[in-house]
């Protein structure tokens, strides 16, 4: 009876060095959470510029890994697609003589209307799929004159999302297809207004009355100046016991290679 | 070693690895370290979320996390003893 008694307290003994050990772990981790989110509502901007180091570092790991990707194509993959590249270029020159000869000539009839917009250029540290939520954030922040609510457009101006939070450095970005989001916009050439929906992943999803003419390859239009394209329709889905059919909308920017976007304060 | 590497990752992966792999890599550490679970979690939601807009989801899996990485790091703990 006193051998098991003594192993006991023996192994209490030893277990007790162990949990003394991982007592003060636990509680450094404890600490370390109560620091983060005093940092989080106290000093909002900071925990951003602590990592935006490794944001950094990490799109030039990916970058630095696309590039040794394209050097280890194989040599015919290459030819080819360097001439397939010439042809377009060939192509891409002549299509923009002409339309800078059709801009002088509309300029020559409506006047010069081409000043770029007031909007401040930020550049995006993370993005989908390492940012979860569908969320961008970008380096501009209230300092440099961002606001919450400020539209954010990426390249051609093409509508992305909106400010969300302004902190001093830096700021976040909720995207139009963050999910649940609802936006407002129209589809196809008759322009039958659609409530788009965020699914995540830089998708939308909006139902419509199955008798609309929306097709696959269709625009898809949000208000801005004017109507703006967003994306195209990829897929229609018709249910034969629903008076509606849901249409999939593929952004035209990509959201997951996004390198800079332009905030138009508000 | 090993315990370390895990934890390493597991804290950096949120900011340079896919959403899912951070996941993983989390589950990953978290099984020898149960704290690190929600601490990640918290880690991400302070970084990336957006009060009002979204739910915490982060933090909710963290929190749901611990008590399965409790779980999971006393079995691996037990089988060490064990062998």
């Amino acid at each position: 009876m006193k051998m098991p008694f003594s192993r006991t307290r023996r192994l209490l003994r030893r277990n007790a060095l162990l949990d003394a050990e991982r007592g003060l772990i636990g509680l450094i981790l404890v600490a370390i959470m109560a620091l983060i989110l005093i940092a989080r509502f106290a000093f909002p901007g900071a925990l951003t510029a602590l990592v935006s180091p490794v944001w950094g570092a990490g799109t030039a790991l990916t970058a630095a890994t696309g590039g040794a990707a394209a050097y280890l194509a194989d040599r015919p993959t290459l030819i080819g697609e360097r001439d397939r590249l010439l042809l377009e270029n060939e192509a891409l020159v002549q299509n923009n003589r002409m339309l800078a000869a059709k801009a002088a000539d509309l300029e020559r009839l409506l006047g010069d209307r081409s000043d770029a917009g007031p909007g401040i250029l930020a550049g995006v540290l993370a993005r989908p799929p390492v940012a979860p939520y569908d969320v961008l954030v970008v380096d501009q922040g209230s300092e440099d004159g961002v606001t919450a609510g400020s539209l954010v457009s990426g390249p051609g101006g093409v509508p992305v999302g909106t400010v969300e939070e302004a902190l001093p450095g830096s700021s976040r970005v909720l995207l139009y297809s963050a999910p649940g989001r609802q936006t407002e916009g129209w589809a196809g050439t008759v322009r039958t207004p659609v409530r788009l929906e965020g699914i995540g992943g830089g998708i939308y999803r909006a139902s419509i009355a199955q008798d609309a003419a929306v097709i696959v390859g269709d625009t898809v239009y949000v208000p801005g100046p004017g109507s703006i394209p967003i994306g195209s329709v990829t897929s229609v889905t018709y249910d034969p016991s629903s008076p509606r059919s849901v249409i999939e909308v593929r952004p035209y920017v990509n959201i997951f290679t996004l390198p800079w976007v332009t905030i138009q304060p508000l | 070693m090993m315990r370390i590497a895990a934890v390493a990752l597991a804290v950096i992966a949120p900011f340079l690895f896919p959403w899912p792999l951070a996941l993983v890599l989390a589950f990953a550490g978290a099984a020898f370290v149960p704290l690190l679970a929600p601490l990640l979690g918290i880690l991400v939601d302070s970084v990336y979320w957006i009060p009002g807009a979204t739910f915490p989801y982060a933090t909710l899996l963290g929190l749901i996390g611990f008590p399965a990485a409790l779980a999971v790091h006393r079995f691996m703990k037990t089988r060490i003893m064990a062998a």
